[in-house]
């Protein structure tokens, strides 16, 4: 890879990082230049790459009476969120399950865990 | 050549929501020790085990188990060098927020597989349980093999439905594959 290729490929990682980082609300392009160390004219291109490319949208908003544009991700960062309280997430034991005598279905914290969503009337 | 602190919390000026993932899954891997040391680590850049522990106030052998853990995981980098004085090799660390992203997708999709293999053992077979004993829960098989009767307290076991928690699995892969 050259060295202005390095730059440009550079340039997109940072560009898409702060519209990652906006979330669903998006980022005003203008406001993009003031939160990086690039001049407007590389930014743009990255980000006319980054569409191209499908990685985000580019949707079009008056701004303080100029024409701009709000830009989106389409990649989400992952969410530990919704899977912290599977037994299986944080298990130390993860990368010898299935593959020893720890599996999925003796797991005694995963019984646990499926007697926790048993819920009331259950039959006992 | 040393490198300069990568951009934490402070190089950027605001939290971002990388940051805040990276922290909540350090907070989940190891507690609020896990967070005292990542934290000092992030102000401080890079540092030793040895200066860690001072600056936070936890055990070396404490200190040490936490960045063990968090190295394995990607979630910290280390770099050895020889110490000018003594001429052993000493481990210097770094975090590595950036890496969080990458470990969750990694968990998602290890999780999903998990969650298959239970499901279909849950699916296709009926459960007992005993009226006494929180954590006896055994399929038909096994209850047979034990002639309906609890292991614990010989009480008689029961059949239960485990519709609920087969659905909110099926609700969680549904999720996971999703993406």
């Amino acid at each position: 890879m050259s060295s202005r290729q390095k730059k440009r490929s550079s340039v997109e990682q940072d560009v898409l990082r702060l519209i990652m980082d906006a979330g669903d609300e998006g980022i005003l392009q203008s406001e993009l230049w003031k939160n990086m160390g690039v001049d407007s004219r590389e930014g743009s291109r990255a980000i006319l790459r980054l569409e191209r490319r499908g990685l985000i949208i580019r949707k079009k908003e008056l701004h303080s009476g100029r024409w701009t544009y709000r830009l989106f991700s389409r990649r989400k960062y992952a969410t530990i969120d919704d899977i912290k309280d599977i037994p299986c997430t944080f298990c130390d034991l993860e990368s010898r399950c299935g593959e020893s005598e720890i599996s999925p279905e003796n797991c005694k914290m995963m019984t646990a865990w499926i007697i926790s969503m048993l819920g009331e009337g259950a039959g006992r | 050549m040393e490198q300069p602190p990568q951009g934490g919390v402070e190089a950027r000026g605001r939290e971002s929501p990388l940051d805040r993932e990276f922290m909540k899954v350090i907070r989940y891997l190891g507690g609020e020790e896990a967070v005292r040391v990542v934290e000092a680590l992030r102000r401080m850049g890079e540092a030793t085990d040895e200066v860690l522990a001072n600056e936070v106030g936890i055990r070396i052998n404490d200190v040490r188990k936490i960045l063990l853990k968090l190295y394995e995981r990607g979630l910290l980098s280390a770099i050895r060098v020889q110490d000018e004085s003594t001429g052993w090799y000493i481990f210097r660390w770094r975090a590595q927020p950036d890496q969080v992203d990458t470990f969750i997708r990694s968990r998602r999709r290890k999780v999903l597989e998990k969650l298959k293999r239970r499901l279909s053992y849950e699916e296709s077979r009926s459960f007992f349980r005993c009226d006494n004993c929180e954590e006896v829960y055994m399929p038909f098989d096994e209850a047979m093999e034990r002639a309906f009767i609890c292991p614990r307290c010989g009480a008689p076991l029961k059949g239960i439905d485990n519709s609920r928690a087969v659905e909110r699995i099926r609700e969680l892969i549904k999720k996971l594959e999703a993406e």
